[in-house]
């Protein structure tokens, strides 16, 4: 006896001191879990504070195979249907029939809250024999409140919900390539939200909790702690009442010109913000569904006559010529070196200022030899051509331009007016704004400001000049050229807005088609850039339309891509409050005074 | 008498322990509910804030415009002669003489 209690002592001893901390470490791993702390996602606005994205808490409805299968759960589920008590019905009924039974009650309650024929949920809960089944995604809190009255009302067990995140987003077809997407890890996929994916996301936290048999967790022995640190919140320089003026205009232009795609981006020229960025085809932010490529920093481009501006900056900051200087143009056709240009009119002499109005071919190359080939490589490095803008945004293209190593016989009559170069339209924006502001080459930003979640500012985005491209005076001499462009005698006429004097320039190019191994017959990429006032430019956009289609509608740059440009900027200076000029009627000639 | 003081004292503590662990754990559950309560009403101004923005979009004003067939037409931009800045308070006074 002494001898039996004495090992049973020392076995006692054994497990309880000895053994101690392995046995407390299993228990441990059975009942004391890390619960994660999710970090709630920063918040996305526009310039004036307008909600764009921000998180959601929703639930999703799961159910446990294994505690639909569970007896007792059944029993009791049953009880509370058919007013017995569980033992009343385990009298009653054998234990498949239990189980039959009440996944059938279920099926009956649940259907049409979860929004399922009975079947189909029949069907799904029968998918899986163990493990979790997902019935509903995405259940708002009201839903969930509702759902969850109901199933302990009806003593309905094993039925669970799990609370998750998911990015809500109050215009969800609206600046969609700019703000981009979640996946379903929640980590951000294009736009801002991934190139703010790190600031936005914050950190969780967590904190160790122990759960009773049930899974219930015991509160009163909460462990270590740690809180969320949750994401910074983001505004943007885009102005959503802009933006809309911009979707709405690309949205008649896409069902008015059929084309392949339009980009179309306006910035404040002064200091680069980027006030509105949109292309067709887009996609939808809530289901992901449609073309999701920024095109309008991703796509690049020949832009044609709009390329015009790099060799006229050039002559004038040369002081080559100023825009009185008169240039033979050789009636439409000019062979120099065994290389022809043409015009698509005949033109003879022609003033500086006449050759960018009337977009003369001839005209331009003339002036960029003037200039000299290694100059003029030198204008279009200067002019942010061929290397990222430097915007806010991943998946920017640096568009292409050639060093005079790699050009070819025909490159330099090429390149001058906008072929044999590859561009995005945020590119030639950016380089139309160095003439708008007096020459100098902005960055452009889309991303304002940070905040912490508490609103304070973290990190404050502000104008950032690149470089001096050109000087004050020789912009003054190439805006004085674009507002000739935007007049009765221009090409841009179109792109005029009633009130307002508008420079600009038009282009059109031919599409090059890599299938066809060269141009396509009757198939162009047009595009027109402009900004107003231009006497003290406010406002700069580009609208770049590829491959329109529009039947008897000429296609060039005047015709389809200006009437959309002076849509938009019509809407705009009134919704911005630009100051209208206050001059005379013929804008080009009260300007040449000055 | 001794032994009879220290049972009572031993008795007196571990009936403390077993209130005051009761009381804890009564306390720590309240605490979870009032943590649920919380989060439940936070989660319900989340989701009338994100339902307000939604009805609050510029798109979906205009479409329910649109739809409803609203009598409001856009005002062309060519008319507009003039637009008053309202931050102005000049301008303000001059417009609104009756507040004077």
């Amino acid at each position: 006896m002494v001898t039996v209690l004495s090992l049973l002592s020392i076995r006692l001893v054994y497990l309880q001191v000895v053994m101690h901390d392995h046995y407390a470490a299993i228990a441990a791993s059975q009942h004391i879990r890390k619960e994660i702390l999710p970090a709630k996602r920063g918040e996305i606005t526009d310039r004036h504070g307008e909600l764009l994205a921000r998180n959601q808490t929703v639930f999703t409805v799961v159910a446990d195979r294994n505690h639909l299968n569970d007896y007792d759960i059944a029993c009791r589920g049953l009880a509370a249907s058919e007013g017995i008590s569980a033992k009343e019905v385990r009298r009653k009924y054998d234990r498949d029939e239990i189980r039959g039974r009440y996944l059938m009650r279920l099926v009956r309650v649940l259907a049409h809250p979860l929004e399922y024929q009975g079947w189909e949920l029949q069907k799904k809960l029968n998918a899986s024999q163990a493990g979790e089944i997902v019935l509903v995604r995405n259940v708002e809190e009201d839903s969930y409140r509702a759902l969850k009255q109901l199933i302990d009302q009806e003593s309905i067990g094993g039925i669970y919900f799990r609370q998750t995140m998911r990015r809500f987003y109050p215009s969800p077809r609206t600046l969609t390539h700019v703000l981009g997407h979640l996946n379903r890890e929640g980590t951000g996929q294009e736009g801002i939200e991934k190139s703010m994916d790190a600031v936005m996301r914050g950190a969780d936290g967590y904190r160790f909790i122990e759960r009773d048999r049930r899974d219930h967790e015991i509160t009163a022995y909460r462990g270590e702690t740690k809180a969320p640190q949750d994401g910074h919140s983001v505004r943007l320089t885009i102005d959503m009442g802009l933006q809309n003026i911009v979707e709405e205009a690309l949205s008649d232009a896409w069902f008015s010109c059929l084309p392949e795609k339009i980009s179309a981006v306006f910035l404040d020229p002064n200091t680069g913000e980027v006030l509105a960025m949109a292309n067709r085809p887009h996609f939808d932010l809530a289901t992901r569904e449609g073309e999701r490529r920024n095109r309008a920093i991703g796509d690049t481009y020949e832009p044609g006559s709009t390329f015009k501006i790099v060799a006229a900056s050039g002559v004038f900051d040369r002081r080559l010529v100023n825009r009185h200087t008169v240039i033979h143009c050789h009636y439409g056709s000019f062979t120099d070196n065994g290389i022809t240009i043409s015009d698509h009119h005949p033109y003879g002499d022609l003033t500086v200022e006449r050759i960018i109005a009337k977009s003369s071919n001839i005209g331009t190359y003339k002036l960029s030899k003037q200039l000299g080939g290694k100059s003029f490589y030198e204008y279009m490095t200067k002019f942010g051509f061929g290397e990222e803008t430097g915007l806010q945004l991943t998946g920017e293209s640096l568009g292409r331009i050639k060093s005079p190593s790699e050009w070819s016989g025909t490159s330099y009559s090429r390149m001058p007016i906008g072929y044999e170069v590859a561009v995005t339209p945020l590119q030639m924006a950016n380089a139309l704004a160095v003439i708008a502001n007096g020459g100098n080459l902005m960055r452009p930003y889309v991303v304002d400001t940070v905040f912490d979640d508490k609103g304070r500012v973290i990190q404050k985005y502000r104008p950032q000049v690149r470089r001096r491209v050109i000087s004050e005076q020789a912009a003054n001499e190439v805006r004085k050229c674009l507002i000739s462009v935007v007049s009765p005698e221009g090409t841009g006429e179109n792109g005029a807005v009633e009130g307002y004097t508008v420079a600009g320039k038009t282009g059109t190019a031919r599409k090059y088609c890599a299938e066809l191994g060269g141009y396509a017959n009757g198939r162009y990429v047009v595009s027109f850039m402009g900004f107003l006032p231009a006497e003290n430019p406010q406002l700069l956009g580009i609208i770049v339309v590829d491959d329109p289609r529009t039947g008897s509608l000429l296609r060039y740059g005047g015709t389809v891509a200006a009437p959309v440009f002076s849509k938009i900027a019509t809407e705009a200076a009134a919704y911005l409050n630009l100051e209208p000029y206050r001059g005379g009627a013929n804008l080009a000639k009260t300007y040449e005074g000055n | 008498m001794r032994w009879i003081l220290v049972v009572v004292v031993l008795g007196i503590t571990g009936s403390s322990y077993v209130y005051i662990k009761n009381q804890h754990v009564a306390k720590s559950d309240r605490k979870k509910a009032l943590e649920e309560e919380i989060n439940q009403v936070e989660r319900e101004i989340e989701t009338i804030e994100l339902r307000y923005a939604s009805m609050m979009d510029r798109v979906a004003v205009q479409r329910k415009l649109e739809f409803t067939g609203s009598s409001l037409r856009k005002i062309d931009p060519g008319v507009v002669q003039k637009i008053v800045n309202r931050d102005t308070p000049a301008a303000y006074a001059v417009d609104t003489p009756r507040d004077r």
